[in-house]
């Protein structure tokens, strides 16, 4: 399973909408956007790679309480032996009435050979 | 009881006392390096995604980039050196700052999808940074 793919079922879990680089479609009063951030190849033995590290950030748009959703991602990502590597409040958008929360989420993989 | 007891080696020892002399000279000169390395990698990546997959066509005029500097570097109270690499306080000619710019870039907004070029920047040249570094304070120490 990728990070990706994890964190999709995660916000689905939640019954949070999301989607990868932008979101689609008429947007709902809460959503989540993943971001490709970093991908890597790491602890190598007989020249090949054994682990894979993901990093992905989340950006979350609500019009509700902001800070209730960050504490259900924390927990959220926590659970499912995420390291969090940032988490940054934003601002409100005057024009949209979106607050903005971000959270950088990596994880490593054990590298199954295809 | 058990006595235990740890010698340094003498040429380690000769090395430290010579840091004790020469670091807060060195100190800048090496932080400067490794700011450069941080620099030259987040003005590529901004190059790679500034205006790139836009709705409408790009009105980008290079201000952003002319922002990015890197600071003097500077001790703080507790005689830690620190220099700082990124977007300054500098506003473009319209008044928006560049450091929301910026922002906006690397985290996007509702309806703007984010293109995140600092924190790949400080991922990328973080080995060459530090090797950069270590090259600098060998140098100065006469290591």
């Amino acid at each position: 399973m990728t990070a990706l793919a994890e964190l999709k079922e995660m916000a689905g879990s939640l019954g949070l909408p999301s989607g990868t680089i932008s979101f689609h479609g008429k947007a709902p009063s809460t959503y989540l956007v993943f971001t490709p951030l970093f991908d890597d190849l790491t602890l190598f033995a007989d020249n090949k790679p054994q682990m894979e590290t993901e990093e992905i950030r989340l950006s979350l748009f609500t019009k509700d309480n902001y800070l209730a959703w960050k504490r259900r991602l924390t927990d959220a990502l926590l659970e499912r032996d995420f390291i969090i590597t940032e988490r940054r409040f934003l601002g409100v958008d005057d024009e949209t009435g979106y607050y903005h929360y971000s959270l950088d989420a990596a994880k490593e993989y054990v590298r199954l050979e295809e | 009881m058990a006595r235990c007891e740890m010698k340094l080696p003498d040429e380690f020892m000769d090395k430290l006392s010579k840091l004790g002399d020469k670091f807060d000279s060195a100190a800048p000169k090496v932080l400067e390096a490794g700011g450069e390395v941080v620099l030259s990698q987040m003005k590529d990546n901004l190059r790679n995604v500034i205006g790139k997959n836009t709705k409408v066509k790009s009105r980008s005029t290079g201000a952003l980039e002319k922002s990015l500097g890197i600071t003097p570097a500077l001790q703080d109270r507790k005689g830690e050196w620190n220099i700082r690499v990124g977007v300054g306080d500098s506003r473009d000619k319209k008044g928006v700052p560049d450091a929301l710019k910026a922002q906006v870039l690397e985290y996007g907004k509702a309806g703007q999808p984010a293109k995140p070029w600092m924190k790949p920047a400080r991922r990328k040249a973080r080995k060459k940074a530090i090797s950069r570094m270590e090259d600098v304070l060998k140098r100065e120490l006469d290591l």
